[in-house]
């Protein structure tokens, strides 16, 4: 190891640059994941609210359980390694979607008390539902992009 | 861990003494340099981007593992076992001086 010429540390640099076992497949794998999961979030609140007090609650439960477990599983077995950083910026956007969930399930409940605009009593249009669900998805559907991308290198 | 041929931080002496000598192995190299890139990866994953037997994979990952700069997880997916490799934060300093290093040959 004494006697390693410029040139060799120049050849194994290459071989460092040029290294990766991440494929597209893996980083699209992982990033649609990310970015599923926080449409799942999104769309099991707004559903949620619309068909509040219907009974539909448990079967959409169940549904939204098996959506994520579906989802985990396909990450598991579809993808052969985990793009450097991809978990970080996916607990990021988890962090995110779940601190604007919250918020945005206090906002609808100022607004089911006939504040910030809502009407008491009356449901939620669905297009407040969709604004709710996109809102509460962003995070999550930023950090899948990101990952997609190629996120923090 | 390292095993540095001067401890680590050392600014005494040429480049080539701050090669890490687990890390330095063309195969070994190549693992890390690999491994480096993702958070985790499958042995699989690994074995066809470094272009190795299992077998040679199998015994250098030992030699990292054993220098604690590899994790080495196994677990199942579905019915089908799987062994996942990971650069411990130890490897991941290691490499990053033996680049250093490397970088200070090169430029030397």
């Amino acid at each position: 190891m004494d006697n390693i010429t410029s040139q060799e540390a120049r050849d194994q640099l290459a071989v460092a640059q040029s290294a990766t076992v991440t494929t597209t497949h893996d980083r699209r794998v992982h990033g649609l994941a990310t970015a599923g999961f926080g449409v799942a979030m999104g769309a099991y609140v707004a559903i949620q609210r619309a068909l509040d007090g219907t009974g539909a609650e448990t079967p959409l439960l169940a549904v939204y359980a098996i959506a994520l477990l579906a989802l985990v599983t396909w990450q598991t077995r579809a993808a052969r390694s985990v793009p450097r950083s991809s978990r970080l910026i996916g607990y990021v956007g988890l962090a995110g979607s779940f601190v604007l969930m919250m918020a945005t399930i206090m906002w609808l409940n100022v607004r089911s008390t006939g504040r910030l605009g809502g009407v008491e009593g009356q449901p939620e249009s669905w297009g407040i539902l969709l604004l709710a669900g996109v809102v509460i998805a962003l995070p999550m559907l930023v950090a899948g992009a990101r990952i997609l991308r190629g996120g923090a290198k | 861990m390292s095993a540095a041929t001067q401890p680590a931080g050392s600014t005494s002496g040429h480049a080539r003494h701050q090669l890490d000598e687990v890390i330095h192995a063309p195969v070994r190299f190549s693992i890390v340099a690999a491994l480096a890139t993702t958070d985790e990866a499958e042995f699989g994953a690994v074995r066809d981007a470094i272009e190795v037997s299992d077998s040679v994979l199998s015994k250098q990952v030992s030699t990292l593992e054993a220098a604690g700069y590899v994790k080495v997880r196994k677990g199942y997916v579905g019915k089908r076992p799987r062994t996942w490799l990971k650069l411990t934060r130890a490897g991941r300093a290691a490499y990053e001086r033996h680049l250093a290093a490397l970088r200070a040959i090169a430029g030397a």
